[in-house]
């Protein structure tokens, strides 16, 4: 089977950044049928080669970078990329994606996936201009901050390169750190930490190549009736119009807004921080990532000294904003705008600030822990001050950027309301307002995420009752399969608002033309991938006692508010999802169901 | 067949003598927010009939109050929507989400003997499946009680079933609703409305087991108008009755030459591309919005997959995005048919194609000179990958390729998703007398 | 003697008081069934064959015209989930079960009976909804001359004797007002209580065996069985005409009574 006649380049690029060690071994062929690439290519290489309880900031540790066979072509965001590696953050399996044009042209650069192990005595980049690989030197751009880096980088190789790069919380491995394309990034979990630890400040591409596909002409028809689907979708629209925070009023009238650190679900102000708002006063331009027909980022007009970012995303905007009670959408941007530039994840940057906001009004921490700094409920220039600390690593700000859950540590006081799963501070919907979300947050292999099969569809499309758990394991193991073959496949989830697998589907065959008679052979692969990715995480030693809640969502219902009096039932929940997935008790997969999927024997280590 | 049913059924679907009707559903505002398709109900509706609508579905008090445009023989046929769903404001879909809904709810409202006092010639209700056990039965139920009430009345039933909710996945939508439409059927409808299927093959076994005249609703808005127009084509393909199609006709600029396309479509047997031109345009130009490019570089995809080796990516595209980074900022780079390079060429290498008019090199007469590149003020005149070599054996390293507009269908215009780049008319423009 | 009686005489045999029937409304829970996607195409061929044909009140339409040796017309009067499985592409999560049209209706469409489930097994509620309906039926079909027949669906997971639950279901829809009952093959002991409680009344056995010389299909007969009760299978084998052919030719052979 000659793979670069079904869309890929069958080639892994594979670098040692201790030996310096630069060679290209092709794709695992028999498998790719059963993992199509992206997701599952990053889960099966991780779990194949990376041996169990590896210390995420040790050379040991692999990066995948992986593309899908869709990327680089003319379907709808085929600029996507993903990297997979073991995260400091949660020390489970980890799987982040990104948009932006890093990942079209590293595919033209001739290479599927780029594995990274080892560590680099001195900092480093790695250059890959098509067939020529190198590591060189990058000292002058140590320290540097992101869109510093990403220009230097410019200047010195030419316009056409594409970067990614960290930033000083990177290079310093903190566990907020992430990795940036310009104004796009793979933030969470901490992989701009691993990056760091290996000495690595940026990877940057030029390529000149194409992707062929295994039916043109079925392709082309593929590509036009995803098109229209993306086309003819109002959600879509409504993302063009009003980005990502268009969904922002409804899900605070559902109850389902995290405010101050999840106390509420439901913010007073948030007219002020909504879609609307903001593209009335705040945005001025779109931004579209490579290849993509939505264009749902937005350009800010610029701060007072001249700041713009590309954003805020209704994540940054209740993370930074209803999460810490700010209303103020100037103080959302600069914190945004600090994120970006240092290499920050807003959502975990925002959970802390949140966290540590609500332990001041405690009286858990005092001005005195944190620098003199008095952040009560909704005090932008405190939230600014402790950000910067986060961001140059100063004072307090070199434990707060370690995350809720080493906060929480410190003050074990804080338990019930650190809202953190596995190590990942969780993401704009309020569990207790959204049941089948709550299992996601719970259940997902990277923590707490909306992006692995949460059905949020029970917030802003009205699919399911919001409020009940009835059918919720069977809706969100529907999503996480759905959602596995997209990340896959490498598209981003936005064109899933107009296209549904039925689209993808038929893209995934033309261009691969590998044997999937049915849909439903496309949702079977992501059912296979999702449990690929828990069998790592058993093999770290995760079960059913790591996939629960903060206690906050367990137990402490909120007061007031559409989603009032409402708490997770999560133990009936795990239970049916187990079942349904073919798991045990425990939540680890039985040897029954590892062979319907076609997943090999891996008996040896779950003993 | 009752004769009032009978003729109810005539009246619809037989007023071209084809059993096909291209009907407008208009009954927004009953279900969703006050949008502006919604606050401008009595022009649309002037404009779709004006357009030569057969048959418009409207709420119980629209049709009581734009009884008068109904009137006559000419007129267009009144379908009442009789139930009632809050399905559009459960989503955060093309509403302005005054008050939002939680649980979706799907009631009887009226009954079919008061959409017949309401001069009524056909009801629409709706089934949902895929949303719960216990919606799909109150649909079923309440299908049945109209089914047993327009039976009585002589009014044709026409059901809409839906696939919505949690229980509907790409890989299940299809079945689900072949299952409805099929169910519908058993359940009593005359006709049905209900969603594209995707496809056309599936679309025509779900017609082909349903057995009852279909029409194909249209879903969201497209900016694009091709692609309602497309998905119609289709549907008629697939051997639907018509369609009942609402804001892709009530949201669009030009309701009734949206309706006039669909009716060319419909009725006289158009093609898509002769129904929105209306007639054919000889020679076309490309044409930049630039304010409207967003830089996701598609067109130069696009462009590449259409020429050269057939592969997909960025490299030696003819056209180029001078990016920006943000909308607005960057610069659409194509052949604006300057004609400098034709001009330049000292050896009369490049004219005029005779059927596209795009700029043609004949390659026995270039020496690759590169003036054509050179004077190209846009830069998108550009070095061949490989050269060639004639039967005399004389050999070229490079040739200059050229924008060949795509034979007149420019793949670049047909993919950019915001209209930043389009083909218009290159009118008063003869290449054999240029 | 009222119009009941006329009407139920419409579906038996008038020699031996025997029918055989098909069932074709699944389609209103199923959607198009294997063999039965064309509808009339399917059916129509086979009514000359039949005695009775039960459709969903929307088909029952295009079986118009038909005369007098050709099958008489039920109609489904009621929508149930429960007959959908586990792999169905809606599995059902709640068993609903609701009616859809009543005696009047029936009449307008034609029909020569109602036909109902009585589904056994289920939450309690559902029971009391079919028990509800059969009296309704029986006896608004009472005064419009419309016949009952009930169908007897011991298909819920509370089943835990099924023959007794058969003779639960035919008993409920006797005291209810059934004028005939359809159940699944109870077993000898069981088939002779259920003949002795029904009376006379016809009862037709639903069989999943459509070959003549199944053991328990000549044994309902010589039992005094009405006849049988097909379902849509019948359209997914090869040639369905012959095997109505077998099975008619069992019925009414004298020998067997």
């Amino acid at each position: 089977m000659d793979l670069t006649q079904r869309a890929y380049c069958d080639r892994i690029l594979r670098v040692n950044l201790s030996t310096g060690s630069i060679e290209t071994t092709p794709l695992p062929a028999d498998a790719m049928p059963l993992i199509l690439g992206g997701k599952g290519l990053g889960a099966w290489l991780l779990f194949n080669e990376q041996p169990a309880g590896v210390d995420p900031l040790s050379p040991e540790n692999h990066m995948i970078f992986h593309t899908g066979p869709l990327t680089g072509t003319t379907a709808p965001t085929a600029g996507r990329f993903g990297l997979t590696t073991k995260s400091p953050a949660t020390g489970t399996y980890f799987d982040a994606y990104c948009g932006g044009y890093w990942g079209n042209v590293f595919k033209y650069a001739g290479y599927d996936a780029l594995v990274l192990t080892g560590a680099a005595q001195n900092p480093v980049m790695l250059v890959i201009d098509g067939d020529r690989v190198e590591i060189r030197p990058a000292e002058n751009l140590w320290g540097t901050t992101i869109s510093v880096a990403t220009e230097q980088i410019k200047t010195e190789l030419g316009q056409e390169w594409q970067s990614l790069v960290i930033g000083p919380p990177g290079e310093s491995q903190r566990n907020l750190a992430g990795i940036f394309n310009e104004s796009r990034a793979l933030a969470r979990g901490g992989v701009g930490a691993v990056m760091g630890s290996k000495k690595l400040k940026a990877i940057v591409v030029r390529g000149s190549g194409g992707v062929h596909v295994h039916d043109k002409k079925q392709y082309e028809r593929a590509l036009q009736l995803a098109f229209r689907a993306v086309r003819m979708s109002g959600p879509i629209s409504m993302l063009r119009r009003e980005g990502t925070a268009n969904i922002l009023e409804v899900i605070n009238v559902m109850g389902a807004l995290p405010t101050r650190n999840f106390q509420q679900g439901q913010f007073e102000k948030s007219d002020e921080i909504s879609g609307d708002a903001f593209r009335q006063n705040s945005w001025k331009n779109e931004y579209a990532c490579f290849g993509c027909p939505i264009g749902c980022g937005k350009w800010t007009t610029p701060l007072e000294d001249g700041k713009v970012i590309e954003g805020p995303e209704y994540e940054s905007i209740y993370a930074l904003g209803s999460n810490c009670a700010i209303s103020n959408r100037e103080t959302i941007i600069r914190l945004n705008w600090l994120c970006d530039e240092y290499g920050l994840d807003t959502i975990s940057v925002g959970g802390v600030i949140g966290f540590v906001m609500e332990m001041f009004e405690r009286g858990i921490v005092s001005a005195k822990v944190l620098d003199g700094i008095a952040p009560n409920w909704g005090n932008a220039e405190a939230a600014i001050a402790l950000v910067e600390k986060m961001a140059r690593g100063e004072g307090c700000g070199k434990w707060l950027v370690q995350g809720v859950a080493a906060i929480s540590e410190r003050y074990p006081e804080t338990k019930a309301f650190a809202m953190q799963v596995k190590g990942l501070e969780m993401p704009a919907y309020h569990p207790n307002a959204a049941k089948g979300t709550a299992l996601a947050y719970a259940v997902s292999e990277r923590g707490a995420c909306h992006l692995r099969g949460a059905p949020l569809g029970e917030i802003f499309s009205g699919a399911a009752n919001p409020l009940t758990i009835e059918g919720k394991p069977q809706l969100f193991r529907d999503h996480q399969a759905d959602k596995a073959v997209w990340d896959s496949a490498c598209l981003c989830a936005f064109p899933g608002y107009g296209m549904t697998l039925k689209e993808l589907w038929q893209l995934v065959k033309a261009a691969t033309g590998f044997d999937y008679p049915k849909v439903a052979d496309l949702e079977r692969l992501g059912e296979r991938i999702s449990t690929l990715a828990r069998l790592f995480n058993v093999r770290e030693g995760f079960s059913r006692t790591a996939d629960t809640l903060p206690a906050r969502n367990l137990t402490q219902p909120m007061t007031v508010g559409s989603a009032g009096g409402q708490v997770v039932d999560l133990e009936p929940m795990l239970d049916e999802y187990y079942r349904i997935m073919g798991w045990d008790a425990n939540g680890i997969p039985t040897q029954v169901r590892l062979k319907e999927l076609g997943i090999p024997d891996t008996r040896s280590f779950l003993e | 067949m009752k004769t009032g049913l009978q003729n109810r059924m005539d009246r619809l679907f037989n007023r071209h003598g084809d059993g096909r009707a291209i009907c407008v559903a208009a009954d927004h505002g009953y279900m969703s927010d006050v949008t502006p398709n919604v606050v401008n109900l009595n022009a649309t509706v002037e404009a779709v009939i004006a357009g030569g609508v057969d048959g418009i579905l409207l709420a119980p008090g629209q049709a009581l109050r734009l009884a008068p445009l109904f009137k006559g023989r000419e007129g267009p046929a009144l379908i009442v929507r009789a139930d009632w769903m809050n399905m559009p404001r459960l989503g955060t879909s093309n509403v302005t989400n005054s008050v939002p809904q939680r649980l979706l709810i799907n009631e009887k409202v009226i009954t079919a003997e008061q959409a017949l006092s309401l001069g009524a010639i056909a009801i629409t209700i709706y089934l949902f499946l895929g949303y719960s056990d216990k919606v799909e039965t109150i649909g079923v139920d309440k299908c049945a009680r109209f089914v047993n009430e327009c039976r009585r009345a002589g009014l044709p039933c026409i059901i809409e079933p839906l696939a919505y909710g949690g229980k509907v996945t790409g890989a299940n939508i299809v079945e689900i609703l072949t299952l409805g439409a099929r169910m519908a059927v058993e359940i009593g409808a005359d006709a049905l409305k209900i969603p594209y299927t995707g496809d056309v093959d599936s679309f025509r076994n779900l017609i082909d087991v349903s057995g009852v005249p279909t029409l194909v609703l249209g879903g969201a808005r497209s900016d694009n108008e091709r692609d309602a127009l497309e998905m119609y084509a289709e549907a008629h393909e697939a051997g639907a009755s018509g369609c009942l199609m609402g804001r892709n006709v009530t949201k669009s600029p030009d309701p009734k030459a949206m309706i006039e396309q669909l009716c060319n479509i419909g009725h006289q047997g158009w093609t898509v591309d002769e129904a929105l031109r209306g007639k054919a345009w000889d020679f076309v130009r490309l044409k930049a919005r630039p304010a409207l490019c967003t830089g996701c570089d598609l067109c130069v995809g696009a462009c590449v997959a259409s020429h050269g080796n057939g592969d997909y990516g960025l490299d030696h595209a003819r056209l180029r995005i001078e990016s920006g980074s943000q909308t607005g900022h960057h610069k659409v780079m194509f052949c604006t048919i300057c004609k400098k390079c034709i001009d330049i060429c000292p050896t009369k290498a490049l004219r005029w194609h005779l059927d596209s008019g795009a700029v043609e090199l004949i390659p026995e007469r270039c020496d690759s000179c590169s003036k054509c590149v050179d004077i190209c003020p846009t830069h998108v005149i550009i070095h061949s990958k490989g050269g060639l070599t004639f039967e005399d054996g004389r050999m070229l390293d490079w040739f200059p390729v050229v924008c060949d507009l795509c034979g007149g269908v420019s793949e670049c215009a047909r993919i950019c998703p915001t209209g930043a780049i389009f083909t218009a008319e290159r009118s008063d423009f003869n290449p054999r007398l240029e | 003697m009222n119009s009941k009686h006329y009407r139920m005489k419409e579906l038996l045999n008038s020699a031996d008081g025997r029918s055989l029937v098909v069932d074709t409304s699944n389609g209103l829970v199923l959607g198009a069934l294997p063999g039965l996607e064309h509808f009339e195409e399917s059916v129509r061929p086979l009514l000359p064959s039949l005695d009775g044909i039960v459709t969903s009140p929307g088909q029952a339409r295009r079986l118009g015209s038909r005369t007098r040796q050709e099958a008489a017309l039920l109609i489904r009067a009621d929508w149930t989930n429960a007959l959908r499985g586990p792999d169905f592409v809606l599995p059902p999560e709640t068993i609903q079960y609701i009616p859809l049209l009543n005696p009047t209706d029936a009449l307008d469409l034609g029909a020569s009976a109602l036909v109902m489930h009585f589904i056994l097994g289920h939450e309690e509620e559902i029971e009391a909804r079919c028990m509800q309906r059969v009296v309704n039926l029986a006896l608004e079909g009472l005064n419009l001359g419309m016949p009952l027949l009930v169908d007897v669906q011991p298909i819920g997971p509370r089943v835990v004797l099924l023959n007794k639950a058969i003779e639960l279901g035919v008993s409920y829809a006797l005291e209810g007002g059934a004028d005939g009952i359809i159940l699944p093959w109870p077993g000898t002991q069981s088939f002779k209580t259920i003949q002795a409680m029904c009376n006379g009344l016809p009862v037709w056995v639903r069989t999943v065996s459509l070959e003549p010389d199944t053991p328990e299909l000549v044994e309902a007969l010589q039992l005094g069985a009405a006849g049988f009760w097909l379902d849509e299978r019948i359209f997914a084998v090869d040639d369905p005409e012959a095997v109505l052919l077998a099975l008619k030719t069992l019925m009414h052979t004298p020998g067997v009574a």
